[in-house]
């Protein structure tokens, strides 16, 4: 398996320029490769967001008794960002995205320590913003072995190239 | 720096809520934190957290970024709500567990940078009795000291459930 976050599936299809992503609405864009949520990663995570018991009063998380191994449903929004730089074949030379929205974003099942997931983004919307083209994608992670995915939700990206 | 500048703590602690209450809060403000910041070391843990660092991914899209090494990532600035919610929600009874429901309608107004102190709000706008709990929205902004747009806007929604999750 590749050491790379998710894989590099995506990146082998040809490359969609941004001006011409309208045409592919509709279509799923990429799946990952299974990413394993691993303890370490975990663990960063609420480290770097204050979200651990040196940091924050966990009471109203610990008392549920697998809260410890339940994976944060932030960091499994989070963890879209690398899917995407790796895998979402839209681009343009010089072209940059901003995090711009979601909607909708829900998780339908828990995913604990060391589980499997990965990601399949469809192109839904694409329409003209005056600092460049915002272009959402519906996306949905499923977890190895689980018939719920663990997250469903729909996220736009302002994307700026070097023309506008 | 201290740790208890960088964590949501407030300075006096959270006097706790029953769920009773939850009906008759509906369009009031429940809690807004302590201004705080994040560091350059907390931002790069979030990136080795989530593998969002050049050595691990593709970063094409973040390069030409403005000052992109020093801005706060928008889904960081989310995940941060976490610690925000544990300290502050005032909501709490013994054996309750809150579970992430999910996000609506989510916006990132401004550019956040480390150098920014900022702060959450929270508004609860509804609460629906469900068979599990109760579900909360709840308006949730995360203020820039000194700006004026929020550098996050949402609708956050939290199930507090005396149900405990499976493995």
């Amino acid at each position: 398996m590749s050491s790379i976050a998710f894989g590099m599936r995506g990146k082998m299809q040809p490359t969609i320029p941004v001006d011409e992503a309208h045409l592919h609405i509709g279509k799923e864009l990429f799946t990952t490769d299974w990413l394993t949520i691993s303890e370490d990663r975990v663990k960063q995570f609420r480290w770097s967001t204050f979200a651990n018991g040196d940091d924050a009063d966990m009471e109203m998380c610990l008392t549920n008794p697998v809260g410890y191994e339940n994976v944060d449903g932030f960091m499994l929004v989070s963890l879209l960002i690398t899917a995407h730089f790796n895998n979402n074949p839209i681009n343009s030379p010089g072209a940059f995205g901003l995090n711009y929205a979601l909607e909708n974003f829900r998780f339908p099942a828990p995913v604990f320590l060391e589980q499997r997931v990965k990601v399949t983004a469809t192109l839904t919307d694409v329409r003209s913003h005056a600092k460049g083209t915002l272009i959402t994608t519906h996306n949905v992670m499923d977890l190895e072995g689980s018939e719920r995915p663990v997250l469903v939700g729909d996220w736009t990206n302002l994307v700026v190239t070097d023309s506008q | 720096m201290s740790e208890q500048l960088l964590s949501w703590k407030p300075e006096s602690s959270v006097e706790r809520r029953p769920l009773s209450e939850l009906h008759g809060s509906i369009g009031n403000e429940v809690f807004v934190t302590e201004w705080r910041s994040v560091d350059k070391e907390h931002l790069d843990q979030f990136h080795w957290s989530v593998d969002s660092v050049p050595e691990l991914s593709d970063t094409w899209v973040n390069s030409d970024f403005p000052r992109a090494s020093e801005n706060i990532d928008g889904f960081m600035l989310l995940s941060l709500l976490q610690s925000a919610f544990f300290d502050n929600f005032p909501f709490y009874e013994e054996g309750v567990v809150t579970y992430n429901y999910g996000v609506d309608s989510l916006r990132f107004p401004a550019t956040a940078y480390l150098e920014h102190k900022m702060r959450a709000r929270a508004v609860l706008l509804s609460v629906t009795d469900k068979p599990s709990g109760f579900l909360c929205r709840v308006k949730t902004t995360m203020e820039l000291h000194g700006e004026e747009k929020p550098a996050l806007s949402l609708e956050f929604l939290i199930l507090l459930t005396q149900t405990k999750v499976d493995r």
